[in-house]
């Protein structure tokens, strides 16, 4: 397949994937459900970052923060912050991410999305907004566990020009 | 072979590093500004406009759902509502014959005491289109915004009480703080004595914390709180919670009370905007 058409794909792949992002952030979920609402938009993120790191990386990362931020009414900047930080590791270290295994990259999402944590506590903290240490330890349970899902599921979706196992 | 594989082997992402600097302190500046003071409004409200059919879209099952339901409702169920309505429109209607001689009464007696005449506000109705947009906080967000008149501090009610005040307005909606929210607070009086107190969010939709309360202070379970309007953002008389714990402790200088809001604050769709100026 042509590299433009493979690439136009894939961005428009993920347009949708980020618009349907705001959308699961935005909708409204159960109490008891509400402190493991996932980080959506950082494992989407973490994932084009891995794969396709030309289109996606850190103007992406911080302009989604943005969005995340003005949806979700916090402090503008504070995701687009967090997130920056994550995707700019993640491209430094995307090639070898690839090559992990399944099990050793869930374990690194898992340190990623607790530095993530870390950073909004952190500005939040600064900030004067206190909050409760289960609000920060939702996240990043129902991140670790929805990951393997995410990340196959949207592997279906978007052409590779490597071939990958 | 797939064609462009020599562009993926060059590991390289074009100034990186540059690029993560330069982004790294714009979100600083970010971060600061809108902090301290309001510069970056203009830029929160471009994205605003740009996420409001998303918002709309997610709203958009529920309000379908309400469609459905009033078209669907049967002639016996529509009788039975209107005889309801109507009788309970007759209800209100008493009540206000004997308001409107009040208000005249007591826009008379002010006259007297030479104080300000302003009892009636004029309202707006507001649709609740997003809600637990944050977990640290108790923020929703309402259909209506600068474009339609909504202002920064402007205070929301539902039919039985205070629901909070307006935080950040939109163009074309507006985010709003409850009174629950751990960083709310607001002016109160109880209604019977006048004794004024503050009624403070402390994260539950359930109870508000009323703090500062001497032991000795004239206080029963079953108060009925309303705005004092001393803070000067809420205007004063609407009824807000209901004191339903009172515990005394002896080795402390004040009591612990709680009270019961009485806006049901999380099952709220329409809400009311009263303007007060």
């Amino acid at each position: 397949m042509p590299s433009e058409i493979k690439n136009n794909q894939n961005k428009v792949i993920a347009f949708l994937a980020i618009l349907i992002c705001i959308i699961l952030i935005l909708i409204p979920t159960p109490d008891l459900l509400k402190i493991y609402k996932p980080d959506w938009s950082l494992l989407l993120l973490i994932f084009l970052a891995i794969n396709i790191p030309k289109e996606f990386n850190l103007g992406m990362a911080f302009l989604v923060g943005l969005l995340v931020d003005v949806s979700k009414g916090s402090l503008l900047g504070q995701h687009a912050l967090a997130s920056l930080l994550i995707i700019f590791l993640v491209t430094k270290f995307h090639l070898q991410l690839r090559i992990f295994p399944f099990l050793q990259l869930t374990a690194v999402v898992c340190f990623l999305i607790i530095i993530y944590q870390f950073i909004l506590f952190w500005i939040n903290g600064v900030s004067g907004i206190s909050s409760s240490f289960a609000s920060y330890l939702g996240p990043i349970i129902s991140g670790t566990i929805l990951w393997p899902i995410i990340a196959k599921l949207l592997g279906q979706l978007f052409i590779f020009s490597t071939t990958k196992k | 072979m797939v064609v462009d594989s020599d562009k993926h082997r060059r590991p390289r992402i074009p100034a990186l590093n540059i690029k993560f600097i330069l982004l790294f302190c714009l979100s600083f500046f970010l971060l600061f500004s809108d902090q301290k003071n309001n510069y970056v409004s203009l830029l929160r409200n471009s994205v605003a406009i740009a996420i409001h059919p998303i918002q709309s879209l997610v709203d958009f099952p529920q309000r379908f759902g309400s469609w459905i339901n009033t078209n669907i409702s049967s002639r016996e169920e529509l009788i039975q509502e209107n005889k309801r309505l109507y009788d309970d429109q007759l209800q209100k209607k008493l009540a206000l014959q004997r308001l409107a001689s009040l208000e005249q009464e007591n826009i008379r007696l002010r006259k007297i005491l030479n104080a300000s005449s302003t009892i009636k506000n004029s309202v707006q109705i507001a649709r609740i289109i997003s809600t637990d947009i944050n977990p640290f906080r108790h923020l929703v967000v309402i259909n209506k915004g600068e474009q339609d008149g909504a202002y920064n501090g402007q205070v929301l009610v539902d039919s039985n009480g205070v629901i909070g005040q307006i935080l950040q307005t939109n163009f074309l909606s507006a985010k709003v703080i409850l009174i629950s929210d751990t960083d709310h607070a607001l002016p109160v009086e109880i209604n019977r004595n006048g004794f004024r107190a503050l009624a403070q969010g402390n994260g539950s939709f359930h109870s508000l914390s009323i703090p500062f309360i001497p032991n000795n202070a004239d206080i029963e379970i079953g108060d009925l709180l309303v705005t004092s309007g001393l803070g000067g953002k809420f205007p004063n008389g609407y009824p807000v919670a209901i004191i339903d714990s009172i515990s005394l402790n002896p080795t402390q200088q004040f009591a612990d009370v709680t009270a019961k809001p009485l806006a049901s604050l999380n099952q709220a769709r329409e809400v009311i905007l009263i303007n007060s100026n």
